[in-house]
């Protein structure tokens, strides 16, 4: 399947396109919310919402179908620092410094390393945060809009109330040491969760504001309910109306927009000729005729692309490219109204599926145009970035902002929901390949062989996507977590995965379209993973080796033990309250950040999308949703920890070979080896020993890096995994939300493997200092699972998988091991097998490690390369060195 | 400034460069604009626009009350924007 032509173009500009950030958004925002000091703060917010939307340009771009985007740029985003402002407040004397020294256009077209990565600053461009570009002309503003929110920021209020916890200087140091990775109530507060499309769908703008008009009118004055939310629900329909008006405005401008160049198309069409004309090179004797139908098609374009926003300003869609259109939208003003990653379009092809039958069924449209608009919709979510802090966007990110679309799974009957759209979302996604969405097979026994070899197709084709999620185990772990707030197993069904791969709470509405009734899927809960983010386990044990101090940082970061870890079960003993004290005082400083959030910076739009909140009148942080039981525990770097559990057990305690102080020394002097840093390498290959090391620790580090590993379906690591996780997963539920909820495990590492792998010493596994942990969570740690993939499968379903959120397994799998239509059913069987055993999740990379290495040697080669990392795919020249490392360093599978 | 990322044919596409409506061709936002330049409807250029400071930064009345705005800031969305009669 060939690419369409304009998707081709559009695609093309996105790699020639840098990150860019701008502040129309946030000036309008601000000017508004600051002339409202007197407003309730829910209306307050709204009112700033509606003045950003109806302000911020609306740019359309050549050759586009699909319109709108975050702000005027194409890939485009900004800060908002009623969120967090510190970043730039602490910078403000550098960036001002920064833009009255920058350079008029000389280099302006220079490009920062690393794809669109603005890493560097250039000619009047000023790199902001490592990743976006600004203008230098607007650095006194950011500057200005930033100090405008120092003390009123949702952190700068949070901090404030976080101090009284008493413990709070113990989490200051877990920060400090990257113990823990980062606050989550001020960075993304939303997100990892799946949208709900529905109410702008099956109502339209008009008819949702006439709902808020009447149930302002039926709630006005009456108290209802516990005596304080009831009386809040006035102020939830004033604010929900105001801010739909915004979006309708925001809509309406781009049908504005779309007018005005359709008419200057018309007349440009002369001054066209004399620059040479966009079509005048192919063209060569007809240069005029083609340029005229060229045009004629432009204009007929963007007329359409102007009725069509026209209409969906008011009025439900009716056929499948406004329906397209509108969800698109949708879910870009849910992450202008707020700092979100993970916000996922669940299982779109099902959403859409009404429209695309009755349209296919009307001839008004064909499988080829609805193919043309679906990459045009890959185009357009690989384009949206996330503004947030380096560490986060680029240490736990990796720049990738994780709209995943999930196929399959089963309908509210209990039957396959496959349908001919999925499948094309699926082509699509092989002749379209890029990183956004991603895509993700729910598994279920009932889907058919053709869907899935379909699939499996796409993973060959190296782009790293679908993943493959256990449908039944994702349903399993939903009705655990969410049966006390009463979900059935028909609304398990409806299951979705939200972000990289958090399992999420989503339901059934009833969608009529032209008389006929549609049962579609959409979320229903809050973010499915805000709380704890993310503990690097190995740390914790490295804290335990040393009594609850940081070699790193020198300082003492948890109250010393004092134990002379005797015996194993002692130092388990240590390790899980340590881990437990971290947890404790985590949760508690979460739970303030979260709750200032809500009162200050509460969702308005994405809370008027979610079921029950229109119903009901709450908005997410008065449990508007459905499900709120959504925080989480988030861990990573298990399965190094398992491994040096492992090797301590053997060799201290039972082999009595090594004494924990000769290990303990042989780790803070990295086994005589040079750290990763300067080794410039971040996975095992490639290290050097250091010019000045004599040789004394070759025994131990030979016999760490041989004793038992988790991966091998051996009975010594897989015990202690499972004794891991049953104490982690069930831990986790001794802790409580803001929202009053037991809290669950998350077992991905996105990119924190690579981030808190940096700032860890070696380990007893035989890791070397600062690289990169195993990924995932149950992929085994490079290089070490040498008894071939189902003896991985085995060690990896040793526990009850559905205890947690989810589970990470990633195989590297040489191209030429599924080679082939044989290859295609045996890399589905691999899949199934792994599955049926009780597997959460598996994905692959299909990719010769050469390939990498040679991608890492010369990355302006390989622009459009990609790479499944965790959770997602992204473009290798767009992730960082450890990540790299790591990805070229897993174990390959030549055979299958 | 007739540069070509203060022009109206400019369809911006990052911080560096865009596309000129006219000719279809990328143009560097800081590169000189053509016979064909119109100004934006950019804050600089509107009748609600003054006192530009040392902060380079400058006032705008459009709204009633005074508030502070950027010359560069892009503003065909704008309500109160009324342009100049010519382009500084």
């Amino acid at each position: 399947m060939k690419i369409s032509k304009s998707a081709e173009q559009l695609r093309a500009q996105y790699f020639n396109t840098l990150s860019t950030a701008s502040l129309e958004f946030p000036y309008w925002y601000s000017r508004k919310y600051d002339e409202l000091n007197y407003e309730i703060p829910i209306v307050r917010r709204a009112e700033a919402l509606k003045c950003a939307f109806s302000n911020i340009p609306t740019t359309i771009w050549p050759n586009e179908l699909l319109v709108g985007g975050k702000t005027a740029d194409y890939r485009g985003s900004f800060p908002m620092p009623w969120l967090s402002a510190g970043y730039f407040t602490a910078r403000a004397k550098e960036l001002l410094q920064a833009a009255n020294q920058a350079e008029t256009s000389g280099d302006s077209n220079q490009f920062g390393a690393g794809g669109g990565n603005v890493t560097q600053s250039f000619g009047k461009v000023l790199s902001i945060a490592g990743k976006f570009g600004m203008r230098a002309e607007s650095i006194p503003a950011l500057v200005k809009l930033a100090e405008s929110w120092d003390k009123r920021s949702v952190e700068d209020l949070g901090r404030r109330y976080e101090k009284i916890v008493p413990e709070y200087q113990e989490k200051e140091r877990i920060m400090e040491s990257l113990i823990c990775m980062f606050d989550s109530g001020y960075t993304l507060p939303q997100g990892r969760e799946v949208i709900n499309y529905f109410y702008p769908l099956q109502y339209g703008y008009d008819e949702l504001i006439e709902h808020c008009d009447a149930m302002m009118a039926a709630v006005a004055g009456n108290a209802d309910g516990d005596g304080i939310s009831g009386m809040d629900r006035l102020y939830f329909y004033v604010a929900a109306k105001t801010v739909l008006q915004g979006i309708q405005r925001w809509y309406l401008n781009y049908a504005k927009e779309a007018r005005r160049l359709a008419r200057t198309s018309s007349e440009s069409k002369v001054q066209s000729q004399e620059f040479g004309g966009r079509s005048s090179e192919s063209s060569s004797g007809n240069s005029n005729s083609g340029l005229r139908t060229q045009n004629s098609e432009l204009v007929r374009n963007l007329s359409e692309i102007a009725d069509i926003m026209e209409h969906i300003a008011h009025k439900p869609p009716q056929t499948f490219r406004q329906a397209l259109q509108l969800i698109y939208l949708v879910h870009i003003a849910a992450l202008n109204e707020d700092a979100i990653s993970g916000l996922s379009p669940g299982r779109i092809g099902q959403v859409l599926y009404p429209y695309f039958e009755q349209d296919i069924a009307a001839g008004r449209i064909t499988e080829t145009e609805v193919s043309e608009l679906l990459e045009c919709y890959r185009v357009k979510m690989t384009c949206i970035d996330c503004f947030a802090s380096t560490g986060v966007v680029g240490g736990v990110l990796s720049g990738n902002t994780f709209n995943n679309v999930c196929v399959g799974g089963l309908n509210v009957d209990g039957q396959s929901a496959e349908n001919r759209l999925e499948e094309l979302i699926i082509e699509t996604g092989m002749s379209c390949p890029t990183t956004q969405p991603t895509l993700t097979v729910l598994y279920d026994e009932k889907l058919s062989e053709g869907f899935l070899l379909k699939a499996a197709e796409c993973v060959k084709t190296g782009v790293g996507y679908p993943a493959w999620v256990n449908n039944r185990n994702a349903m399993d772990f939903l009705l655990k977590q969410y049966g006390p707030e009463g979900m059935t197993l028909e609304e398990a069904r409806s299951v979705a995965i939200g972000g990289c791969l958090e399992t999420s709470p989503c339901c059934w509405h009833k969608l009529r379209l032209n008389g006929k009734c549609y049962t579609i899927p959409g979320g229903a809960g809050q973010p499915t993973s805000v709380g704890v983010h993310f503990i690097a386990n190995p740390k914790v044990l490295e804290l335990v080796l040393h009594n609850g101090f940081d070699e790193r940082t020198g300082k003492q970061v948890l109250p010393a033990h004092d134990s002379a870890l005797a015996d194993f079960a002692e130092l388990w003993r240590v390790f899980c309250d340590y881990y437990e004290q971290i947890v404790d005082v985590l949760v508690k400083t979460n739970n303030i950040q979260h709750d200032v959030w809500r009162k200050q910076n509460m969702a308005i739009y994405s809370s008027l999308l979610k079921p029950d909140c229109l119903e009901i009148g709450q908005h997410i942080g008065n449990r508007g949703y459905r499900y709120n039981a959504t925080y989480n525990v988030e861990s990573c770097g298990q399965v190094n920890t398992i491994n040096s559990l492992a090797t301590l057990k053997k060799l201290v305690y039972e082999d009595k070979k090594y004494t924990l102080g000769e290990l303990r020394e042989a780790l803070a002097d990295n086994f005589g080896y040079m750290t990763a840093q300067a080794a410039g390498n971040f996975s095992m290959l490639m290290q050097k020993k250091r010019p000045d090391y004599d040789g004394r620790y070759d025994e131990i580090h030979y016999d760490c890096k041989k004793a038992p590993k988790y991966g091998n379906a051996d009975r010594y690591t897989d015990e202690l995994f499972l004794q891991y996780e049953q104490w982690f997963c069930a831990m986790c539920r001794d802790y409580q939300s803001l929202y009053a909820e037991p809290l669950y495990a998350c077992q991905i590492s996105v990119s924190t493997h690579g981030a808190q792998g940096m700032v860890t010493l070696a380990t007893p596994d035989g890791r070397l200092s600062g690289t990169t942990f195993a990924d995932g969570s149950v992929s085994a740690y490079p290089g070490t699972d040498t008894e071939g993939v189902y003896a991985l499968m085995t060690s990896a379903t040793c526990w009850d998988q559905p205890q947690s959120q989810n589970s990470q397994l990633n195989l590297k799998l040489h191209p030429t091991a599924i080679n082939g239509r044989a290859g295609t059913k045996k890399l589905l069987e691999i899949t199934r097998a792994y599955l049926r055993k009780g597997g959460f999740h598996v994905q692959y990379n299909v990719v010769d490690s050469k390939t990498l290495l040679q991608a890492q040697e010369h990355p302006d080669e390989h622009r459009e390369l990609m790479v499944r990392v965790a959770g997602f795919t992204q473009y290798w020249v767009e992730i960082s060195k450890p990540i790299q490392d790591e990805v070229i360093a897993r174990t390959q599978y030549e055979k299958v | 400034m007739r540069i070509h990322g203060l022009c109206d044919n400019f369809i911006s596409i990052d911080a560096a460069k865009g596309s000129c409506g006219i000719s279809g061709q990328l143009v560097p936002f800081d590169g000189e604009g053509c016979g064909y330049f119109q100004a934006a409807p950019h804050c600089l250029n509107c009748k609600h626009f003054n006192n530009v400071t040392t902060t380079e930064l400058g006032e705008c009345s459009g709204f009633g009350a005074v508030a502070w705005v950027y010359p560069t800031m892009r503003a065909r969305n704008c309500a109160s924007y009324q342009p100049l009669a010519a382009s500084r």
